[in-house]
């Protein structure tokens, strides 16, 4: 790949040339086996599988070219070159084996089995065995759900199984030496010398994390297949997890990946749809909603991801931070309540004392003891559904999708004078505690009051920061005519279609306007079109 | 037919016995730490890591004196001023967390260089300069900590994971008696100089223990006389990549470039 950029303000031309290859070989070795005898379907796979991966990346660049036109790196000062290489490589190898069997398309049974070795970790703790087991009953089949319109198809599902997960960084097990660079003084100059050091801990028997899962899930078709519904419950428990759990500073490592803990997750998927036609109107609706919940189990330690936290007895990243009683609005109130620091005045945060170094609140707030576990970052209920109409040429669709409930942090998106730019969100403005405000306006404010010195205290992650961040969005609406074949015919076609199409029309969530909780870069987008096939 | 079978077979399973690649991986484009300090190259680079500007970086990491009230900013004060630090204060924690890096690698270093392949490839003179050299440094990192915080956890060998679960942290009069005995033993090996084109590296200058005075550039001398107050603050002379270059002369004929602010920490 060739790029020529010039940097916005600080323009250069700069010439990058990279070229990156990427090798993966994956090599297979399947026996199949399959048998009928009378209504007994018997069917056996084994296999072998290996597979190899290099990547390798090569870079090199010139900056501040006096011309364009030569877009080769010859041409480019020598001054300014710079270039990149690096490369790493790995590998896994399976044997597995697979084993099914029907009865009538009644009564179906499948066994796997997989064995895979994997280049990430240390050759002695490299192997791990992977099973699962599958049942499925049709009971729409059954002599006594015959002979009734109401069910016309019935399965129950049924599976447990286990799967590894290695995918945690190339070397883990081994101590790596990182390279670096620092100065030294040398014959009356600066010099640039190259370091080496091993950044992180070690954790020699380091191995695959396993995750359980058991599911049962059921089809059902009513009324001709008009109605139809799929369920799922499961249950998934990880355990060996792979986590950077905190050590402690002073051993003077990073926090490597360790196989620690085990993780509980509850869910369960709906999928309900009704499909009919009144006269030439042809519909459909659908819907879908899922939920889960994953509790931590006892991890031997914690992991802290900034503002969120995985500890035992925790969800999976929850929030972690103080409880928060709203604004100081009196300098008694102050007086009389514990502080983070003695800084703290009227117009900042007021924070719940929990609890102290002795197990009982100590009059104080701290960091180390006065902060809690504030919900699941993790979205909950998500759900989306679709409708579906069509009259002779005329379609329609429609789909939204949306999230029930997600704890989501306001932090973001009320950060005021960042880097000392002096800039103030719409969000804050007129919404802030201040001094120049009546005492009314400063009972409704919503914020905390504009302060450099206690930012870093009111603007800690508490639960006044949190909101329901779930939101329902307009995903896609398509109306389209589809020209009658007659028509087509005379111009030679075979079909034609005129459609237009809207994407992300709206969103009802509580996000601050102009913020989307799906992130950047969401856009509305109209599409009109004609698909024409000859 | 049947030989012709067995023939195809052979050859199929020839063919992917050539596609079969070894498990055992190793990264090809950094090496591992478990082959590492073998060569007097190798060495070095280890010990250059020591005097990376992370090591050595004056208050908040953009200037001296910043936790000082000789600094103040138009629009912000310092934590330390407006007194809000507590344990989150980033400041403090990036102290915390480099000093012990340092002093983990210098543990690490220490440890490689006492085996028998490394002994039979650097002559032992040499040797003795690097173990002395490091240990100039994992001094240096511990005055820093005491200097700050008080009593630290405190080990001359790299901590285990499962061992930090359990261990405490040490009496500063302890540590700083650690520090000394490093700084002596580091001293007595340490040339006085080295040529001029040579890297300047720490020598025994700044060491030298019949100028006990020189050891205010580590802020040690001075704090145990004036305990409780630690009375120093760390050194910093703005132009950080020099650093090495002072202490590898002896401190007299810089006098002023070591400044130390008593009372000034809590």
């Amino acid at each position: 790949m060739v790029t020529l950029s010039e940097n916005g303000a600080n323009a250069t031309t700069r010439l990058v040339e990279s070229r990156n290859t990427n090798l993966a070989l994956t090599t297979q070795l399947l026996a199949n086996y399959a048998r009928t005898i009378g209504g007994h379907d018997v069917t056996a796979l084994a296999g072998f599988e290996n597979y190899y991966s290099k990547y390798e990346s090569l870079s090199a660049s010139r900056d501040q070219y006096l011309f364009d036109g030569y877009p080769y790196l010859d041409q480019g000062p020598i001054t300014f070159r710079d270039n990149s290489g690096s490369a790493y490589e790995t590998a896994y190898r399976s044997y597995f084996g697979r084993f099914t069997y029907a009865y009538k398309d009644k009564y179906l049974i499948q066994a796997n089995v997989r064995r895979d070795g994997s280049s990430r970790f240390n050759s002695k703790y490299r192997w791990g065995v992977f099973p699962s087991f599958s049942l499925g009953w049709v009971m729409s089949e059954e002599s006594f759900l015959k002979g009734q319109n109401v069910l016309s198809f019935l399965k129950l599902r049924g599976s447990w199984g286990k799967l590894g997960n290695e995918r945690i960084g190339n070397y883990p097990y081994l101590g790596i030496i990182s390279f670096g660079n620092a100065l030294f003084y040398q014959a009356g100059a600066a010099t640039s010398q190259q370091t080496a050091a091993q950044v992180q801990y070690a954790i020699e028997n380091i191995s695959w994390e396993t995750t359980t899962s058991t599911n049962i899930g059921l089809d059902a078709n009513f009324f001709n297949d008009r109605l139809r519904l799929v369920g799922d419950v499961y249950q998934k428990e990880t355990s060996d997890m792979l986590l950077a759990l905190q050590i402690p500073i002073f051993v003077g490592f990073e926090n490597p990946n360790q196989n620690t803990g085990k993780m509980n997750t509850k869910g369960i998927d709906l999928d309900l749809s009704w499909s009919d036609r009144i006269g030439n109107v042809k519909y459909s609706v659908s819907g879908n909603l899922s939920q889960f919940k994953s509790v931590m189990g006892d991890l031997g330690g914690t992991e802290f991801l900034g503002d969120q936290i995985k500890r035992q007895g925790s969800q999976f990243n929850e929030w972690y931070g103080y409880m928060s009683d709203g604004i100081y609005q009196t300098q008694e109130d102050v007086n009389n309540s514990p502080k983070l620091s003695s800084n703290v005045k009227v117009g900042d945060m007021k924070y719940r004392d929990i609890s102290g170094p002795s197990g009982v609140p100590d009059g104080k707030i701290s960091p180390e003891y006065d902060r809690v576990y504030l919900g699941g970052s993790l979205p909950q209920w998500t759900y989306g559904g679709t409708i579906r109409l069509g009259y002779k040429g005329l379609d329609f669709g429609l789909s939204i999708q949306g999230v029930g409930k997600q704890n989501s942090s306001m932090l973001d998106f009320t950060d005021y004078n960042t880097g000392n730019w002096g800039r103030f969100p719409n969000v804050l403005d007129g919404q802030t505690w201040s001094n120049y405000n009546t005492p009314e306006q400063n009972a409704a404010a919503i914020y905390p009051r504009y302060t450099e010195t206690n930012k870093g205290l009111n603007r800690a992650l508490s639960s006044f920061w949190l909101f329901n961040g779930g939101y329902m969005r307009l995903k896609n609406v398509t109306v389209g005519y589809t020209i009658p074949e007659r028509f087509a015919r005379k111009a030679l076609m075979k079909s034609c279609r005129l459609y237009v199409s809207g994407t992300d029309l709206w969103c009802l969530s509580r996000y601050p306007k102009g913020w989307d909780p799906e992130g950047l870069g969401i856009v509305t987008t109209l599409i009109g079109g004609v698909s024409v096939n000859f | 037919m049947k030989s012709i079978l067995y023939i195809a077979l052979t050859g199929f399973g020839l063919f992917l016995a050539g596609c079969q690649n070894s498990l055992d991986l190793y990264p090809l484009a950094q090496p591992s730490a478990e082959k590492w300090y073998s060569n007097e190259s190798e060495i070095s680079l280890a010990l250059n890591d020591l005097y990376r500007p992370d090591w050595w970086s004056p208050d908040e990491g953009i200037g001296s004196e910043v936790l000082s009230d000789d600094v103040f900013n138009r629009t912000t004060l310092s934590p330390i001023k407006a007194g809000t630090t507590n344990s989150q204060w980033g400041t403090s924690t990036l102290l915390w967390r480099n000093s012990y890096k340092a002093i983990a690698r210098a543990n690490r270093a220490l440890a490689a260089l006492d085996n028998p392949i490394t002994k039979a490839n650097v002559p032992p003179a040499k040797l003795a300069i690097y173990v002395a050299e490091l240990k100039f440094h994992r001094a240096a990192q511990y005055a820093r900590l005491i200097t700050y915080f008080g009593d630290v956890v405190y080990s001359d060998a790299v901590i285990s994971i499962e061992e930090a679960y359990t261990k405490g942290r040490t009496d500063k009069k302890t540590v700083l008696a650690s520090v000394y005995k490093d700084f002596d033993e580091a001293a007595a090996v340490l040339p006085q100089n080295y040529p001029a084109s040579a890297l300047k590296r720490v020598t025994k200058g700044p060491l030298t223990p019949s100028k006990p005075e020189l050891r205010c550039i580590w802020g040690i001398l001075k704090w145990p006389l004036r305990l409780p107050k630690p009375a120093w603050i760390w050194p910093s002379i703005g132009c950080i990549q020099r650093m090495p270059a002072y202490l590898s002369r002896p401190l007299k004929t810089h006098p002023k470039l070591f400044l130390a602010y008593p009372d000034l920490l809590p």
